[in-house]
């Protein structure tokens, strides 16, 4: 889903910079084999999303198409009450089109920080750019074992102009495969505030990647948003006719 | 004792023209002072009930963290508490209404807005605030309304739209389900204040549940009062009467903070003017005294030469003016009394234009208030009397120092 | 007439004591008119001063449209053409402000802000915020292109403190997310925590940078210099900018309500102002009637001696003017300490009542007194003498001489 591969290309994704030591170098080249595995040309799939509360747990299923990261429309599928609501997103702008009330709303700024469907991602997961890719510093900080497999540690730092609330973040990343399994959001006091788990490794055509994605916010306890990957097509071609703002009302 | 207190009250009326004199300086002390603190009082709580009033109401009920997070998490259920039986048990809890708040994006054919979405009852609101009648243009909302809203006058304008005109609202309700559904603009509304102007939107409280997804839930229940000063007891009142520590009970103190300075500072600047005013009379009364008490030298130097000691002298002196300064503070406040009475039932009017100032924004204020609770005798009472008797001291400590020949030969 | 004088200006001095009394009762009836007047102009004052120093200063120019709907498209374009009409103008401060609708965004959470940017050192003679910094600094012109100032319950909300890092993200002028980080360099308190939750600082030209201006501005807000009327003002600034296509308004023009409770202040302290008077009035004449009657006796032995009736009026007049002459000079002399020493320092009204501490500067007034107090009170003392010295003065003339010396 959107997100989640948002979330994880904005983890993962780090173009080179210019003097890059050879741990860079390296550290790089481990997020870019790591993004090249996760990241088709293009993916129509379908997932379904789970969000947790204390309270209270809500299930969704939608089906997702993607291209690059500029392009991709999202159509509800369940709940019934949802069924056929769309979301259409082009480059950073978002539309999205309710058939209770038959109408396309263009999603604007104050909207981009609330959560996405009652998930624990916000509609501006969903559109940041790949730009804020190009923000990072990476760094391998060691190698250890992880879920019983050899990982490297590779740290993310947002470079000084970013747009980035974050301070750092942290991945775990296979060294057989590259295959993604963490990923550690930490604010500048050094605390964690969100968690990515990536889990359930499944092959879908010719990949072998991560369905399960878990978020936590680790200052509230209980919460969490469960994506589950159920099918897959990598690098099949999209009809140009499924990112348009005519297919909003049209698909059903 | 008796026959030096005998002899004190001939004295007050032998000289009636001197007493008369005293005694009106004191009682035109209290009226003053007291017809001027009504008036500071009067004004402040009228001022003071309308802002509290305007939107906020006196008391407000939530599920415990909605004041902070203000988000509809924090919500509860109809039944959960009876809210219309406090009114039928407390007669001094006058009214009482249901309100869902929560944000969405309203939206026209040309353009969107992100906008505080109200539901309410229209009637009992209409008696707890204000704000539902700040209907600049079209129609208010009533009971039995269906997808009719009120839109701020310059939302209206930044969506290019007006009555009658169907917008669209989005929202993110309870448990984050999503909302969406169209509507009427029934009315326009104006508060006067920019923020609430292009911010807010008004609906029937059942469509805000459906909206919200809340079912028959609601995310506040306002309660007015007899008196919003007392909110705090009343407060507690429903805090023992719900018995229930998942809701918040909160007043209008503690949801406006600075509306609590504001009354403090226009509290301090009264009793400022309080006391430049007890300053002036102070004078008077000390002036009138201090003249009558050294009026009188010859006689005290009479008096003692034909033995009365100088104690007795000064206990006859106190006992006079304590005499006068009773009989004055009672005419006093007897007559303030009056004249607030007629100050209550014959209103001073206000300008016409600030009648029409205010009449533009719902509320009806066209006359002086003139408040006449306890606070505005009692004060009056105590500063007078320690004046009075504070303006005696130095009198009678001087006629302590005239010896009798002295006091003979002078005058 | 000479002798009348002589004679009034000795009998003042033949009795001290009753002279003081008169002189003080005049010179406290000048301090209390003229110390609640110079009060309430003061407060009035203040309340003006607290609501134009968080924001927008007396009168604000920014393009039309943006009051009502405050877009990045609505903005003046040419901001030297301004500034140079308000140069030539003169009497005037004024600073430039660009001020955006947009998200602030925490590690933890996200808020709806406006993004005011501001030219520090011109900002400060504007608004207070620069004074009310509680934590860090405020903005340094220069070097502020990632730094940013917020409000005390903002930085609660938000759970962000000094030194670190939030984002902020706005639609830009071309319709599109612009969206940069800043570092918290300074945390400010007010006594509102509404407008603490609202308003974040930035340099202007990291604004400007955000929203996609070149050096357009959103407004500019002007403070006016003493004596400059603001009425006239803004008339003569629509006339001057009258092809620009911007709205002019005054702080009266963007705060109705405020103006309708300053409206109502105003008419109780008139109120308040004539019950001070009658006060007065009260006390002075007291004093003065009480005074002649005490000398009933001696008039009657100067008229059974042969002096016209005319010539003890014209005494007790020339008496009074002089004891109102002094008295006045009293008055002033220590209405002009006490009140001239808190105009200058300012009168702390949190002194007097602790809730009102968080008002900070907010809470001082500074007391005025008006060229207009002084005569309304000077004429209605005179008056008010003159009045009181009248008939004590005609009666004491009219005396049977029996009975003015066995008067007592």
């Amino acid at each position: 889903m959107l997100a989640t591969l948002r979330l994880m290309t904005t983890a993962l994704l780090v173009l080179t910079t210019a003097n890059s030591s050879q741990a860079q170098e390296n550290a790089m080249k481990i997020i870019q084999k790591s993004d090249e595995l996760m990241r088709g040309k293009t993916l129509a799939g379908k997932y379904t999303m789970t969000i947790i509360r204390p309270d209270w747990q809500r299930s969704m299923a939608f089906q997702f198409w993607s291209e690059g990261t500029e392009k991709s429309f999202i159509q509800m599928l369940a709940p019934a009450r949802d069924k056929n609501v769309t979301f259409l997103k082009i480059k950073r702008e978002m539309w999205n089109y309710i058939p209770k009330i038959n109408r396309v709303i263009k999603i604007p700024p104050s909207m981009m920080l609330q959560s996405w469907m009652g998930s624990d991602f916000t509609n501006d997961d969903l559109v940041k750019e790949s730009s804020i890719i190009e923000d990072y510093d990476h760094k391998l900080l060691r190698k250890e074992q992880y879920e019983g497999a050899a990982t490297y540690v590779v740290e993310l730092k947002p470079k000084p102009d970013a747009a980035v609330v974050w301070d750092k973040v942290v991945e775990w990343i296979r060294v057989t495969d590259y295959i993604p399994l963490k990923a550690e959001y930490y604010n500048e006091r050094g605390e964690r505030i969100r968690t990515m788990v990536f889990s359930d490794i499944t092959t879908f055509g010719k990949r072998v990647i991560p369905a399960r994605f878990e978020m936590l916010e680790d200052k509230k306890p209980g919460r969490k948003t469960v994506m589950l990957l159920e099918d897959a097509v990598f690098d099949a071609p999209i009809k140009k006719s499924v990112f348009t703002k005519q297919n909003l009302r049209k698909s059903r | 004792m008796h026959k030096l207190f005998r002899l004190a009250w001939r004295n007050v009326w032998r000289n009636k023209r001197r007493s008369l004199i005293t005694i009106a300086a004191i009682a035109f002390a209290v009226l003053i002072v007291t017809v001027t603190r009504s008036l500071q009082y009067g004004t402040y709580d009228t001022m003071e009930s309308m802002a509290v009033r305007l939107y906020n109401g006196e008391i407000q009920v939530h599920r415990t963290g909605f004041q902070e997070e203000q988000t509809l998490t924090y919500s509860m259920n109809q039944d959960e508490q009876a809210w219309q039986e406090i009114i039928d048990k407390y007669r001094e809890f006058t009214g009482v209404s249901r309100r869902v708040t929560g944000f969405g994006l309203i939206s026209s054919d040309s353009a969107s807005a992100g906008a505080l979405i109200v539901g309410i009852e229209p009637e009992q609101e209409g008696t707890n605030t204000q704000f539902t009648h700040m209907v600049r243009k079209g129609e208010k909302l009533q009971t039995g309304d269906d997808h009719k809203v009120l839109v701020g006058q310059t939302l209206a304008q930044n969506l290019q739209v007006g009555i009658g005109d169907t917008i669209v609202v989005l929202t993110q309700g309870f448990q984050n389900q999503m909302g969406a559904d169209t509507y009427i603009i029934k009315g326009l509304l104006s508060a006067g204040n920019s923020d609430v102007d292009r911010g807010i939107m008004v609906m029937p409280l059942h469509n805000s549940q459906d909206l919200f997804s809340l079912y028959d839930g609601v995310t506040q229940v306002i309660y007015a009062t007899n008196d919003f000063r007392q909110a705090e007891q009343r407060a507690r009142r429903l805090a023992t009467e719900f018995n229930n520590d998942r809701l918040e009970i909160l007043t209008w103190e503690e949801m406006m903070p600075e509306l609590r300075q504001i009354i403090v500072m226009d509290n301090v600047s009264g009793a400022i003017y309080l006391v430049f005013l007890l300053i002036v009379v102070g004078f008077e009364i000390f002036n009138t005294t201090m003249m009558s008490v050294i009026e009188r030298t010859r006689e005290f130097g009479l008096l003692e030469s034909m033995g009365m000691k100088p104690g007795q002298i000064t206990s006859l002196v106190l006992l006079e003016s304590t005499m006068k300064i009773l009989s004055a503070i009672v005419a006093g406040l007897v007559i303030s009394a009056i004249a607030i009475a007629y100050f209550i039932y014959n209103p001073i009017a206000l300008s016409q234009t600030l009648q029409d100032a205010y009449a533009s924004y719902g509320f009806t204020f066209d006359s002086l208030v003139f408040a006449a609770r306890a606070q505005v005798f009692i004060e009056p009472l105590l500063s007078i009397t320690i004046i009075s008797f504070i303006a005696l001291l130095f009198p009678i400590y001087k006629t302590r120092k005239l010896s009798p020949i002295e006091a003979l030969r002078k005058a | 007439m000479k002798i009348t004088t002589k004679i009034a200006w000795r009998n003042i001095w033949r009795n001290p004591r009753r002279t003081w009394v008169l002189v003080t009762s005049i010179a406290i009836g000048i301090l209390g008119f003229l110390g609640t007047s110079a009060f309430s102009r003061g407060f009035l004052e203040q309340m003006v001063e607290s609501t134009i120093n968080l924001s927008g200063g007396h009168v604000t120019i920014n393009a039309r449209g943006y009051q009502d709907n405050p877009q990045v498209r609505f903005r003046i374009t040419l901001p030297e053409q301004v500034e140079a009409v308000l140069q030539k103008a003169g009497g005037v401060t004024f600073a430039p402000l660009i001020s955006l609708q947009g998200m602030i965004n925490s590690s933890e959470t996200a808020a709806g802000v406006q993004i005011n940017g501001i030219d520090p050192d011109k900002e400060r003679q504007i608004t207070v915020i620069a004074k009310s910094i509680v934590a860090g600094t405020y903005l340094s012109s220069g070097n502020g292109a990632h730094e940013i100032v917020i409000g005390n319950a903002l930085a609660q909300k938000l759970n962000v403190s000094l030194g670190e890092k939030i984002v902020l993200m706005i639609s830009d002028l071309n319709n599109e997310l612009n969206s940069s980080a800043f570092r918290v360099i300074g945390v400010y308190q007010t006594a509102s925590s509404d407008f603490e939750k609202r308003f974040v600082y930035i340099d202007k030209h990291a604004a400007q940078t955000l929203a996609g201006y070149a050096d357009e501005l959103s407004s500019i807000s002007i403070r006016l210099h003493e004596g400059l009327l603001l009425e006239e003002t803004v008339e003569n600034l629509q006339q001057a900018l009258a092809d620009k296509n911007l709205e002019i308004l005054s702080w009266k023009e963007r705060n109705p309500l405020l103006l309708l409770s300053l409206e109502m202040y105003d008419a109780s302290v008139v109120i308040v102002a004539i019950i001070m008077f009658i006060a007065i009035a009260f006390t002075i004449a007291n004093s003065f009637i009480m005074v002649i009657y005490e000398r009933i006796q001696e008039f009657g032995i100067m008229i059974a001696n042969g002096v016209l009736p005319k010539r003890i009026r014209r005494m007790l007049y020339a008496e009074a003017l002089f004891i109102t002459a002094i008295g006045a000079l009293l008055g002033f002399a220590t209405t002009g300490l006490l009140v001239g020493y808190y105009s200058r320092n300012g009168l702390d009204l949190s002194n007097f009542a602790q809730g009102l501490a968080k008002f900070g500067l907010s809470a001082v007034v500074y007391p005025e007194i008006w060229a207009f107090d002084v005569m309304v009170g000077l004429v209605g003392i005179v008056l008010v003498v003159f009045l009181s010295v009248l008939y004590p003065a005609i009666k004491a003339s009219r005396f049977e001489v029996v009975d003015a010396i066995h008067f007592v």
